[in-house]
């Protein structure tokens, strides 16, 4: 056992004590400590070009009236209220944006998150629903929101390429959540799974340049000799070098995620936890709290860094050089980014979001499209870290033996 | 202690690298001799199990190449290894020393024993990157020792350090040569001579000859003849035997060659050396 | 005279043999290439898999121009096609640097057209290939994107330079072999922060992220035209000296 953990203290030697790997960490984790400032950084104008606020003032503002307008029911009262408070905005006389405007300030700023969630629901492809058409909502339209969300809740989930039995399923759970939803100032969180993509994204690519090496590195140092004529070369070394590169995964993703957590928490706030995500998208049919998601999706976000690793890992058993293993390993982070893939083909919207860095997205965890398997119905959140976890233990022995059995010629 | 290699071969292809090769080695030092493309280095990756031979065995007493034993009984030096630049000669010393399952408070003392064996003693906390060559097939030869093994194999050693470091390579392996297999594989022809017991001729992936280094000299001995002739007597005598020598001098051309009998007028027989055999062997006359 | 006639010249007529002709063949000056010769000889010595992956990356670029919605936040395809010029950078220092990275440094710098005009040539020749892939690339982006020709070629030409100005640092500064691995860690990470920068900055990005591209412009040129010089200067020098 010995053995092992001092090989283990070697690889992480190899790997980490060398000024550009040291930089290339701390780089990351400025890049992901920045990157939770993005929108508090600049100012706000007015309709004339001044400044009226920093943006992080604008979002203590914003903060203090959805804290105001929170514990509500979202239910045609507080829709009502909006509405009147947007009816004040005097578009036709405005030529920039309502959002500058004094009467926005003064009357329908505190609304503005209200206005979003309406226009979550009333607005569809089919239909426009914009500031205009809330200053004229009407008493009906507010009061049948739900219908409206049921309604076009059960057409998306129609139109999805699922199995009828998972539509239905699917439809049921969404009737099962109990209405109205509970407004509450959640921004904290909504801004720590908007950034976390971008920072797991961030700490597996940091990862990745880190030990695309593990393998390669010795092929291509020709050390690899030396390794595998070794004693423990073929064996032990190589379950520390794969303890290494998940251990370090763990730790480095687990940072980035607290440091991102704190900074949210601390800047927009913590209240919010209890909420229903409804709140943050009108889609999601899961009857969940923000707390119970962030949990359930910072797994799912290790699940996916897990899985993205064991793809580098491989690669670096496979190609003589660190350098393809990065660019091959960055090109799979990258490029899926740009896959845009309709619900309407579940199979090729399910292995989209299998793909480590789309399965990164809360969009992707919390997804209304359900997995089937031999006739079982099986949620997003649960099947994708499920699968990755589970893809990793495939791939992984496929790297060990890969090494294991490399002919030096 | 025997290490037996049975029948191995290695197909690339169409390449034979090495063609049913059968050696049975025991204690001593073993000399590889062959030219560039000959197969030593294939045939030594395979006795170090970091190559699959295409076909046939290799074991030491009874235990096969493929097992953690066997490589727990080895130690092997490559003709151009690769070391992690930012590590310094103790640190490589001890990561080996990992590898090859030495705890760590036994690997520190052989470490620095080792280091001051091969003359490093003071280099030991330098990065490698900054060692010259000698430097590094020195460190190299001290990582194929940290075990004590029973076999140690040893590729082109001596490749690209001037003659002072070779002679003090050869002192080194020899003084270590006792109780264990030591396979040295050379073209630089005076290292095989001066310490090997047995010598191995290796052609075209096939082992041509082996023995001690009279029993193969005795294919050209009474048969290496040196004589000085004119310019187009030398012409005519390369066309006809294999040349070992061919030197010009004031108005003559100096030759030494292999013959059967006298070769030309005033030639006289000399005695044979291992180069000669190896220039025998593999010139392309032959 | 009939061709018959001459045939049968010919024919008859008895060449003497050749004396010498070995030796005068091995003392024959054949003439030497003049550099623009040389020059428009490297070009065939490009590997093949450079202009590849170039025309690769220009044909993912039209493609993502043509099939991808735009999207919502301000310059972000911009920004998408932008990330993905740290990639052809690379294949640019890759290719500059391929004497270093098959040790083949010591010959050609003992070579009639040493290794610094080797260097420039290669130079030259990816120089004027990426400017011309850089400026189709612009165009087309100019078709499909709202954004200006000016702002597009900043957007382009800004993590370029930055990847070249980096790698050619890490090249010039490094001993060891690991150096392209380094290029290749410069070009993920400046990709990947050019993928997700429009995604945290607020509806003021358009204005941040000009400036962002701005000072990293003028940042990558001046790192390129410094260490290139330095690259060149030290090509000419020894560097195979351990002291």
């Amino acid at each position: 056992m010995s053995i092992f953990w001092n090989l283990v203290q070697f690889e992480y030697k190899k790997a980490l004590v060398k000024k550009g790997a040291i930089l290339v960490m701390i780089l990351g984790i400025l890049l992901a400590g920045i990157s939770v400032f993005g929108t508090i950084i600049g100012n706000e104008y007015n309709q004339d070009g001044e400044v009226q606020r920093s943006n992080y003032e604008g979002m203590m503002l914003d903060r203090e009236y959805q804290l105001q307008l929170s514990g509500r029911a979202l239910d045609e009262n507080l829709f009502l209220e909006a509405a009147d408070a947007y009816a004040k905005i005097p578009l036709l006389n405005t030529s920039g944006r309502y959002t500058d405007t004094a009467e926005y300030e003064k009357y329908a700023r505190r609304y503005s998150s209200i206005y979003s969630i309406c226009r979550m629901v009333y607005n569809a492809s089919s239909v426009r629903f914009d500031v205009e058409d809330f200053q004229s909502l009407s008493e009906d339209m507010a009061k049948s929101f739900y219908d409206i969300r049921r309604e076009r809740m059960e057409q998306r989930i129609m139109h999805t390429g699922m199995s009828e039995k998972a539509k239905a399923d699917t439809i049921e759970l969404d009737r099962q959540l109990q209405t109205p939803f509970i407004f509450e100032y959640a921004d904290g969180y909504q801004r720590f799974l908007a950034i976390m993509y971008t920072t797991a994204m961030l700490g597996t690519g940091v990862i990745t340049i880190l030990f695309a090496s593990i393998f390669s590195g010795e092929y291509d140092s020709g050390a690899d000799e030396l390794i595998l004529s070794s004693r423990h070369g073929k064996r032990i070394l190589i379950y520390a070098k794969i303890f290494v590169v998940f251990s370090f995964t763990a730790v480095y993703i687990a940072f980035l995620t607290l440091l991102t957590y704190t900074e949210c928490m601390l800047i927009y706030g913590a209240e919010g936890k209890n909420a229903a995500i409804q709140i943050f998208g009108m889609s999601f049919p899961y009857a969940m709290t923000v707390g119970q998601s962030v949990v359930i999706y910072c797994l799912s976000l290790l699940a996916a860094c897990f899985l993205s690793l064991a793809i580098t890992v491989f690669l670096s058993s496979v190609f003589k050089t660190p350098f393809w293993v990065i660019v091959v390993c960055s090109l799979l982070l990258i490029a899926p980014m740009f896959l845009n893939i309709s619900e309407e083909n579940a199979l090729l919207f399910h292995i989209n979001c299998l793909i480590p860095s789309n399965m990164m997205a809360y969009e992707c965890t919390v997804n209304l499209v359900q997995y089937e398997v031999f006739g079982q119905i099986i949620r997003p959140y649960v099947f994708q870290p499920l699968f990755a976890l589970i893809l990793t233990i495939v791939i992984v022995p496929f790297a060990y033996r890969r090494f294991q059995r490399h002919q030096v010629v | 202690m025997e290490l037996c290699i049975d029948r191995v071969s290695k197909i690339y292809g169409n390449k034979i690298a090495c063609d049913r090769i059968s050696l049975s080695l025991h204690k001593g030092v073993y000399g590889l001799l062959g030219a560039n493309g000959a197969g030593k280095t294939t045939l030594m990756r395979m006795m170090c199990g970091v190559l699959c031979p295409t076909s046939g065995t290799i074991t030491f007493d009874g235990i096969d190449v493929g097992k953690e034993e066997y490589r727990d009984l080895l130690g092997y030096l490559p003709q151009n290894f690769g070391y992690y630049p930012e590590f310094c000669a103790m640190d490589f010393l001890l990561y080996m020393a990992a590898l090859k399952g030495i705890p760590k408070v036994h690997a520190k003392e052989k470490a620095s024993e080792l280091l001051e064996l091969v003359s490093l003693k003071n280099e030991a906390k330098k990065k490698i990157r900054t060692f010259s060559g000698g430097m590094k097939q020195r460190l190299g030869i001290a990582q194929a020792m940290l075990n004590n093994p029973k076999i140690l194999i040893l590729d082109e050693p001596t490749a690209g350090l001037d003659p002072k470091e070779r002679i003090r390579f050869r002192n080194l392996i020899s003084s270590m040569s006792a109780e264990k297999i030591i396979l040295l594989s050379t073209h630089i022809v005076s290292d095989v001579e001066y310490i090997a017991d047995k010598i191995l001729l290796m052609k075209a992936g096939q082992m041509i000859h082996q023995g001690t280094l009279d029993e193969i000299l005795s294919v050209i001995k009474e048969k290496v003849w040196e004589c000085r002739v004119e310019k187009n007597k030398a012409d005519e005598l390369s066309e006809k035997y294999p040349i070992l020598n061919f030197r010009n001098e004031d108005e003559d051309i100096f030759l030494r060659l292999v013959s059967e009998e006298k070769p030309c007028e005033g030639a006289n027989r000399t005695e044979a050396v291992l180069e000669d055999l190896y220039l025998y062997y593999f010139n392309e006359l032959h | 005279m009939t061709d018959k006639l001459k045939k049968e010249i010919k024919e008859a007529f008895e060449i003497d043999s050749p004396v010498g002709k070995k030796q005068f063949l091995k003392d024959f000056r054949y003439p030497k290439l003049n550099k623009t010769d040389f020059i428009l000889e490297q070009i065939f010595y490009i590997r093949k898999k450079t202009w590849l992956f170039s025309v690769l990356i220009m044909g993912f670029i039209f493609w993502f121009l043509h099939f991808y919605e735009n999207s919502s936040t301000p310059n972000m395809n911009l920004w998408i096609i932008s990330s993905l010029m740290p990639f052809l950078a690379l294949i640019f220092t890759v290719e500059l640097s391929r004497s270093s990275m098959f040790k083949m440094e010591e010959m050609e710098a003992g070579c009639l057209f040493g290794l610094s005009q080797i260097f420039l040539a290669r130079m030259l020749i990816m120089g004027i290939w990426n400017g011309i892939l850089l400026f189709i690339i612009a165009l087309t982006a100019n078709l499909y994107l709202p954004e200006g020709m000016i702002k597009i070629f900043l957007y382009l030409l800004a993590p370029y330079l930055l990847v070249n100005g980096l790698s050619f640092y890490f090249i010039n500064n490094k001993r060891e072999r690991g150096e392209i691995y380094s290029c290749a860690a410069i070009a993920v990470m400046v990709s990947i922060c050019g993928m997700i920068m429009p995604r945290f900055l607020k509806r003021y990005s358009e204005n941040i992220g000009t400036w962002v591209m701005s000072v990293v412009w003028i940042t990558g040129l001046f790192m390129v035209l410094t260490q290139l010089r330095k690259m060149h200067k030290k090509l000419e020098e020894d560097r195979w000296n351990f002291a």
